[in-house]
């Protein structure tokens, strides 16, 4: 049994001039304590894939399971990082991560769940940022407590959307860095469905890369880095330049393809 | 570092100097002014209130240059209204006698019927807090219901809208006649005044709230009632604390309004008794009073303000 399971997973809006259809007939596994990467050009249905296991989209048609069971809506064994800063801003770092933590351990003494924020916080490297505001901590220490809030409920799986979307190519990296050691400090025992468009963050983090055009899967490409990973290694490597250069000629042909479809106007 | 002359040498000190020289000297024309002096009271309060009025400017502490000016500049202005409002009655008595008494009598009404003033403002308060208090909470958790379910949201946001574009004004006769005591129907009409508009406000709050607020609450799996009063009531309170300072005024507005009609003590009902004894100096004096003490209200909001809202959107 895999840990999620889609089939013949369809997504439909209806939008003001009638039904728009964001995903058709996807079926997909995703193994447990793997690290899947969704990649795809902008529109091409990679986010609502991922809200549907987030629990906000809805399937019009097909099943989605989580280890076997079909699911409605958000669950406990899940954890969410959005792009978009997501922190509550009325809360500091701490009550933010705190704050999940109650919400899933409906029993827990605050002062246990301030210690687990604490843990979650000082693992991010946000020792001394706890007691701030988030609007006074940067996007990418903002991330941080997003992330720290995820990891400190134990979820089984960790949906990411975008995450490091807005931040800077630096920050960028650190978090990737960051993100990887966290997982393995939990011996990958977490499965992480992740969210981008930037083929070398997918080709760094996943084991396998679900390239997506609008609407279906396009193809399936697995990674075969060993982990624990370095960047300058795998860079440096020909297996990535022969990856890379594969996903991006997905990637253009995609475009081309659009522009083929809008007549060349582009 | 600033010159001990040009501390000393401000405006306010020279009006300061101007007016306590106003109060402290004889009428100019007294003597052909028969009956006048011997209707003046004490100046003595008077003189307290402008000496509290400069000690407040010369001891006040500001950060920046700008604010420090603003202070200095409104302390101009009220010197310079209480000098012309002293020269214009004792001093040369060019005011219609009856509508404007000199302000040493005015200021003086605190002194001799401090007892009375102060029984009206426990009653006052007492009425003005108990309404306000129960309509902003039940305005408040109601409106955060009705504004997060939406299909009773369309149904009751056009109606509140209608009933609330009815002035409370006009309806306080009719309900200080409908209900038994007047302390029951001011209560009410204060609440009807302050509750619409805080419910719809809160119903639009809600309704258009950021929806990535709700997504991120809604996956971090929180239950209904956390998602109402964990999430988005944190998440409304700037505004309800910001709309409060104008919900005060209009609750002072509706009290003091039905004050006048049925109340047999509080600052309306001062206010109305002596004009309509002509007795316009204890009237000035009832409406600087009602003045103060909603510009106190409004200085406690501001400091709640600062207390409770520590973020911005």
């Amino acid at each position: 049994m895999s840990k999620i399971e889609l089939k013949n997973l369809c997504v439909e809006y209806s939008g003001g001039s009638g039904r728009f259809r964001a995903l058709s007939d996807i079926s997909l596994n995703i193994e447990d304590g793997e690290f899947v990467c969704l990649v795809g050009s902008s529109g091409c249905g990679k986010s609502t894939l991922l809200g549907v296991l987030e629990g906000l989209n809805k399937p019009s048609s097909g099943t989605a399971k989580i280890n076997g069971k079909e699911f409605k809506g958000p669950g406990p064994e899940r954890a969410v990082v959005f792009q978009h800063y997501s922190l509550f801003p009325w809360l500091t770092a701490k009550q933010n991560v705190a704050f999940a933590v109650t919400l899933v351990h409906k029993e827990m003494k605050k002062a246990e769940a301030n210690a687990i924020s604490e843990k979650y916080l000082d693992k991010v490297g946000l020792t001394g940022f706890m007691d701030k505001l988030s609007g006074e901590l940067s996007g990418g220490m903002q991330q941080r407590v997003a992330i720290a809030r995820a990891l400190a409920v134990s979820p089984e799986i960790l949906l990411m959307d975008e995450p490091f979307g807005a931040l800077d190519a630096k920050t960028r990296v650190t978090l990737q860095k960051q993100l990887l050691e966290l997982w393995g400090s939990e011996n990958r025992s977490m499965t992480v469905v992740f969210v981008t468009h930037d083929i070398d963050e997918a080709l760094f983090l996943a084991d396998r890369i679900i390239f997506m055009e609008p609407k279906k899967i396009r193809r399936e490409i697995s990674v075969p880095f060993s982990r624990p990973r370095s960047q300058s290694e795998i860079f440096a490597s020909k297996e990535y330049a022969s990856l890379r250069s594969e996903l991006f000629s997905l990637f253009y042909d995609d475009i081309s393809e659009k522009i083929n479809e809008m007549g060349g106007w582009l | 570092m600033k010159t001990l002359k040009t501390r000393i040498l401000t405006i306010p000190n020279l009006l300061f100097t101007l007016l306590l020289a106003a109060v402290l000297t004889p009428q100019s024309r007294l003597a052909a002014v028969p009956g006048y002096g011997a209707k003046m009271k004490s100046p003595l309060v008077f003189l307290c209130v402008i000496v509290i009025i400069e000690l407040a400017y010369l001891l006040r502490s500001g950060k920046n240059e700008e604010k420090l000016k603003v202070s200095s500049d409104i302390t101009a202005f009220v010197f310079l209204l209480l000098l012309a409002w002293e020269v214009t009655t004792r001093k040369l008595d060019i005011a219609p006698r009856i509508f404007l008494p000199p302000p040493e009598n005015v200021f003086n009404v605190f002194v001799e019927d401090w007892d009375f003033i102060l029984q009206g403002w426990a009653r006052s308060m007492y009425l003005l807090l108990t309404g306000f208090t129960l309509a902003i909470i039940a305005g408040v958790i109601l409106g955060l219901i009705v504004g997060w379910i939406p299909r009773l949201r369309r149904a009751v946001f056009p109606i509140s809208k209608a009933v609330s574009a009815v002035p409370s004004m006009i309806y306080v006769p009719y309900i200080v006649m409908l209900l038994p005591t007047f302390t029951s129907a001011s209560i009410f009409v204060i609440f009807l005044g302050i509750f619409f508009p805080t419910f719809m406000n809160m119903i639009n709050r809600v309704g258009t709230i950021d929806h990535k607020i709700v997504d991120t609450a809604r996956v971090l799996n929180a239950p209904l009632h956390s998602m109402l009063f964990r999430v988005i009531l944190p998440y409304t309170l700037p505004r309800i604390i910001n709309n409060l300072t104008v919900m005060l005024s209009v609750s002072v507005m509706t009290l003091t309004a039905a004050e006048m009609m049925g109340a047999d003590r509080g600052m309306g009902y001062y206010v109305r008794k002596f004009s309509s004894e002509i007795n316009y100096t204890k009237t000035i004096a009832g409406i600087l009073f009602i003045a103060l003490v909603v510009s106190l209200l409004n200085w406690f909001v501001d400091l709640l303000k600062k207390k409770l809202i520590k973020w911005n959107y």
